[in-house]
């Protein structure tokens, strides 16, 4: 990547929103992103779990008590206030996971091998709620980051969407080196069919960690490195930019996801 | 914080009718919680790297910081010597070969914090261990002639606490 490409931003579109203020939804076929003010309230893609999954699936908040939340204050665009007010989460705690899951999604949302056509929807607000936004410009350096890093781990983006294989040497007892827990439990899931998206979602962590873990997993020789030549993470198919108008699309696009991965 | 305006009552008044934790004594305080409750998740952060700016002597700038990513969730403080950012990103690295070394060890216990002393700086680290908050780390960048050490780790740990809330 020339300094230059560094530098530019990686949607014109979502800047000259910025600069209106907009309110509402950008989606594009990797994913959506929520803006208010023309600030990016919250961001979601099919290959970062969302907040319900970060919450719920390390085991922080039983699913039904995610589930009262969304059904008592879903509507009123609520749902992380009803959880604080209820002292399911601390409100720091909120902030944190909130940022997090915005900043993992985000990152594949602005990933430069994004096709197709933008839109925008004015209006739209996420139901989780939205309690202070980040800049555009600063989503859109976190990401530039996130990818030189990755570059800087090892330099074979095409893991980043390819199903997980261990290598025979991770799989062999005793040839394999030390594994940070974490690191380990990856490796535990890699079955040569779970993608990274997949891993972390049933992990419970970011995208973004199982991609910095794959890295480094293929870094050690752990992890097969894809051959041939560099394709661009998985796209949504074709009848997604049909169902763009639909608000609730990102949901419907999780639960494919989600039925997917049964 | 003080830009947000006072809730309605009514809104006040059902999210306690719907409080499950329904507090018999029902006194002020526990009654205002929820609703103080819902300003601070703006800022909650922020006023924690503010508080640990202000109040802790000798700072120079001060980081929270998630550390798989190498993400700063917020800085506040550091200036032109000192980019926040980057030294959040870089001691990531610290971090993550300590606890490693730590596993590899064996060692059943957890790192309360890092210390790294310069010849004019302190950089203290300090990771977070409350539900929800594992893999994030404080990191706080002091004065050596001003600061006071002892009195900083402490520091740190109540601001650690505060972001619990």
């Amino acid at each position: 990547m020339s300094q230059a490409a560094a530098h530019s931003p990686v949607s014109p579109m979502l800047s000259r929103l910025a600069q209106e203020r907009a309110t509402g939804v950008l989606i594009r076929d990797t994913g959506t992103l929520y803006l208010a003010d023309g600030e990016v309230v919250h961001a979601e893609s099919p290959a970062a779990p969302g907040i319900e999954v970060l919450l719920t699936a390390g085991g922080r908040l039983s699913p039904e008590a995610f589930q009262e939340a969304v059904a008592a204050a879903g509507a009123e665009c609520a749902t992380g206030r009803w959880l604080v007010e209820h002292r399911r989460l601390a409100a720091g705690e909120l902030e944190i996971s909130r940022l997090g899951a915005l900043h993992d999604a985000a990152y594949f949302v602005l990933s430069p091998g994004a096709g197709g056509q933008s839109r925008f929807r004015h209006g739209v607000r996420h139901w989780f709620g939205s309690p202070g936004g980040v800049p555009v410009a600063a989503v859109e350096g976190e990401a530039r980051r996130r990818r030189l890093l990755l570059e800087s781990l090892w330099p074979h983006p095409r893991l980043d969407a390819a199903p997980v294989t261990a290598a025979r040497t991770a799989l062999r007892p005793g040839a394999r080196p030390f594994l940070p827990r974490r690191q380990a439990a990856l490796l535990g899931l890699a079955d040569g069919v779970r993608t990274p998206s997949a891993i972390a979602a049933l992990l419970g962590r970011p995208a973004f960690h199982a991609l910095v873990d794959v890295r480094r997993l293929a870094a050690l020789g752990l992890v097969e490195t894809p051959r041939g030549s560099a394709r661009t993470p998985g796209r949504a198919p074709a009848w997604f930019q049909n169902i763009g108008d639909d608000p609730d699309a990102a949901l419907l696009r999780r639960l494919r996801v989600a039925l997917e991965r049964l | 914080m003080t830009d947000q305006p006072p809730r309605p009552r009514a809104g006040r008044a059902r999210s306690r009718a719907q409080d499950p934790a329904g507090d018999r004594t029902a006194n002020q305080t526990t009654q205002q919680t929820p609703a103080k409750g819902s300003t601070k998740i703006m800022a909650n952060t922020e006023t924690a790297l503010k508080d640990a700016m202000t109040s802790i002597e000798g700072v120079i700038g001060v980081a929270l910081v998630d550390y798989t990513s190498g993400m700063a969730l917020g800085t506040l403080g550091g200036g032109k010597d000192l980019d926040l950012s980057v030294a959040a990103a870089g001691n990531t690295d610290v971090v993550r070969a300590k606890a490693r070394t730590m596993e590899l060890l064996g060692l059943k216990d957890e790192i309360e914090d890092i210390l790294i002393t310069l010849g004019g700086q302190y950089h203290l680290i300090r990771l977070l261990h409350g539900r929800g908050k594992s893999g994030l780390f404080l990191y706080l960048a002091l004065d050596r002639g001003r600061a006071n050490l002892a009195m900083a780790r402490h520091q740190l740990k109540s601001i650690e606490n505060d972001l619990e809330v």
